[in-house]
């Protein structure tokens, strides 16, 4: 039977699997057609989705690093928070 | 010893001081160039003509008295984006759209100081892509030994600064474009913090990624480089606005009790026998220098590089898209691959990548500059590959190749700090390879300081490759 606990992370984990599902190439040749780009085939296409799929699964992986909520940081406030963190006496 | 191999600040100091003129510099780069172009390709343009006029004005300014730039009369030559009003920028395509961008603020302050620019330099099509390919301009090879690449994008920039053509020069760091040609070259290469130097009138592939970056031969080079072209720009909004140090005389500051930081975790995993071998052998001469070691545990480095790529492909398909809409087949495999990749990144995870940035710079500077001064770390993990290793176009294996070369660089792209790049002998095949020191965030003195002590120890900057027969 299992805990609460254990059940919490099974949920997580089966989301975390759900979420990281590949983007493929049928899902790029869509994309692409949407966009104009009529010139991409189906060999480029799966560059495109290998590419993709990495890049979006470190977001994946990198928002359940930290608490849940909602992500309301202002990135114009990137160079803001550079200075902050500037070498004392900078 | 020609003042060919004399680094950028001595030859400024002879100038000043009427040892020699800046035609008598000029000239002498123009011969250089001459005779390795046709080796190395560094150049897609020589500005032979308006660099001799401006040796001869910057001559007269001398002859004159008249107040000089710390800059004055010495040849520097830039990677060929940085818009300038006399002349269409190539970008390293034949190719390239109309760009309506205004001039480079980068090259007027070089300007104000008295340089003198003696020709573009190549780089990889629209600066995406850490080899030194060019199918368009043809490929920038390594000085060291022509076989292998020069690294990129910012080819030219390692080439021809390392095989003496030029006493510094300019150009973007977007993943490693800079640091990645300075290590393959032996030669100094700094990313500064994002902000430090204006992005006005630079080609943009990923403006909030983007950063200008250094190529010189010493560390003081660097630091009067950097001096010139830092601080806030009113044409940039996203430059900083803090103050400027006078990086030259921190130089000298010594190093003597700074904690240097090595990654327990990532950064050294894979690195090569004889890379890991002259990378600790640096830090060793910089622990006899009073440095000391600290291990260190960096917080998810890798997601990073995934990360900095979610930014830089959303946004070079936002800038690529109508162009690349209509002339595709103008672009070259690999890169019409890689600017339309962030076509198929969904918009949420391009927001969720900038939201994160500030949180997790802010985990990472608290988790290592806690505990260290500076990360002391491998620049290119590998010893540099041969041209026909890496000529892997848009195949399947274009990912993977990529991903070896970038993976100790564009971390530090995504997190905006500051990285050196700094030579430190060669590897069993003979080209060179450096470690790379990362500050936190403007510590770009701190960094300059550590290779300024290095260098005058090891002289590791000093060796230059010879004309190839």
């Amino acid at each position: 039977m299992l805990t609460e606990c254990d059940w919490a992370r099974s949920c997580r984990a089966r989301y975390a699997r759900r979420r990281m599902q590949k983007i493929d190439s049928n899902c790029v040749l869509a994309l692409a057609r949407a966009q104009g780009h009529d010139w991409i085939d189906e060999a480029a296409a799966q560059r495109i989705a290998a590419g993709a799929t990495a890049a979006v699964a470190a977001v994946t992986a990198s928002v359940q690093q930290f608490e849940p909520g909602l992500l309301v940081a202002d990135s114009a406030e990137f160079l803001a928070i550079l200075e902050a963190l500037a070498e004392p006496g900078t | 010893m020609s003042f060919a191999q004399w680094t950028l600040v001595e030859v400024a100091n002879a100038i000043r001081d009427r040892r020699v003129t800046s035609r008598e510099v000029v000239e002498t780069c123009l011969e250089r160039i001459a005779e390795w172009q046709p080796s190395i390709n560094a150049f897609t343009a020589v500005l032979a003509d308006s660099a001799l006029a401006a040796a001869d004005r910057a001559d007269a300014a001398v002859a004159a008295g008249l107040p000089l730039g710390p800059l004055h009369g010495v040849p520097l030559a830039h990677k060929d984006m940085f818009f300038h009003p006399s002349r269409r920028s190539s970008l390293g395509t034949r190719v390239a759209p109309p760009v309506g961008a205004a001039d480079s603020s980068l090259l007027a302050r070089l300007d104000a100081a008295g340089a003198v620019e003696i020709g573009t330099l190549n780089m990889c099509e629209f600066a995406l892509g850490p080899t030194s390919h060019n199918g368009w301009f043809g490929d920038c090879r390594n000085p060291w030994h022509t076989d292998h690449i020069a690294c990129g994008s910012s080819s030219g920039g390692g080439a021809a600064i390392a095989a003496r053509l030029a006493f510094g020069g300019f150009g973007s760091d977007t993943g490693g474009s800079v640091r990645l040609p300075a290590s393959a070259c032996g030669v100094l290469g700094l990313k500064p913090t994002n902000g430090r130097v204006t992005l006005a009138g630079m080609m943009p592939l990923s403006p909030s990624v983007d950063v200008p970056g250094i190529f010189a031969r010493s560390a003081r080079d660097v630091a009067r480089l950097l001096g010139v072209v830092a601080g806030r720009d009113a044409r940039d909004p996203h430059s900083s606005g803090l103050p400027v140090p006078d990086y030259e005389a921190g130089v000298e500051r010594g190093i003597a009790g700074l904690r240097v930081g090595v990654p327990r975790n990532y950064f050294l995993e894979g690195v090569a026998s004889d890379v890991a071998e002259r990378v600790e052998e640096s830090l060793r001469v910089l622990v006899e220098l009073g440095a000391v070691r600290v291990p260190i545990s960096v917080p998810a480095p890798e997601h990073l590089t995934e990360l900095s790529r979610v930014l830089v492909y959303s946004e070079a398909a936002a800038i690529h898209g109508p162009w690349l809409r209509e002339h595709a087949h103008g672009y070259s495999p690999q890169v019409r691959v890689r600017a339309a990749t962030g076509l198929a990144i969904p918009a949420a995870a391009y927001a969720q990548a900038q939201q994160l940035r500030p949180r997790i710079l802010r985990r990472f500077v608290d988790a290592v500059f806690s505990r260290c001064d500076v990360l002391h770390l491998p620049t290119l993990g590998i010893p540099v590959p041969t041209l026909v290793e890496t000529d892997v176009g848009g195949s399947a294996v274009m990912w993977e190749k990529i991903a070896v070369l970038v993976r100790c660089t564009a971390p530090f792209n995504y997190l905006g700090l500051p990285a050196l790049s700094v030579p430190c002998g060669f590897t069993d095949n003979g080209l060179p390879t450096s470690f790379q020191l990362v500050g936190r965030p403007f510590a770009e003195a701190t960094l300059l300081t550590i290779a300024h002590a290095y260098d005058g120890v090891t002289r590791s900057s000093r060796r230059a490759p010879s004309l190839p027969a």
